[in-house]
């Protein structure tokens, strides 16, 4: 893949209309720009892309975990009727 | 049995997932202390970026604080979405500390990104462990 491929990607994320993957995909396009003007090395810009990776993982075992909360406030707010039958 | 059959109707339309969510670990004052620490220090050290000695000793204070933090979702049962988290926060400080370990010198961009980056998980993290059931 070249930089005009992976900037067409790029924008198009940016575009998605997902704002999570918008937002990413915006902090990858800065990372890109830092590299260029030599803000970071190579290695460090390495470092910080792999990050965004770990933090979709977070994204999403965070949002797994917000769906089980509210699975289980729907279950007992369940058990707390039934009891009352 | 009347009161069972809503609770069982709930377990066979859902399975694991019902069960999971029903047994999943409840609030814990400790562990929001400890994410809650990390998130604050990491904000505090962006501000700090400039100051190569300083942003030092704070990568290498974060580093521990958060492996404290995983070690502690390690154990705890019911727990497999925080494990993940908290290993993925762990393997981001880990690599902002051996950074500042190595011979090369450390961008302030680097450290304003990586600090920044534990910033956001941690408080993504927080808002999410915050709202376990009581």
């Amino acid at each position: 893949m070249n930089l005009d491929e992976i900037n067409q990607h790029l924008a198009n994320l940016v575009n998605s209309g997902d704002q999570q993957f918008a937002n990413a995909a915006s902090f990858v396009q800065q990372v890109i720009q830092q590299l260029h003007t030599g803000q970071m090395s190579g290695s460090e810009a390495q470092e910080v892309l792999q990050d965004v990776q770990r933090q979709m993982e977070i994204i999403q075992d965070m949002n797994q975990m917000s769906y089980k909360e509210t699975l289980n406030t729907v279950i007992n707010g369940v058990i707390t009727l039934a009891s009352a039958l | 049995m009347k009161k069972l059959i809503p609770l069982f109707m709930i377990v066979c339309l859902s399975g694991c997932a019902a069960v999971d969510a029903y047994l999943m670990t409840h609030f814990d004052p400790v562990e929001y202390r400890m994410i809650t620490e990390i998130k604050y220090d990491a904000h505090n050290s962006i501000a700090e970026c400039d100051d190569a000695v300083a942003s030092k000793a704070n990568a290498y204070s974060l580093a521990y604080k958060v492996g404290v933090y995983h070690t502690y979702e390690l154990d705890i049962p019911h727990n497999e979405d925080s494990i993940k988290a908290s290993t993925a926060l762990d393997e981001m400080t880990q690599g902002l500390k051996t950074r500042y370990a190595g011979t090369e010198k450390v961008s302030t961009m680097f450290c304003k990104l990586k600090f920044g980056g534990i910033e956001s998980s941690a408080t993504l993290i927080q808002h999410v462990q915050g709202k376990r059931p009581r």
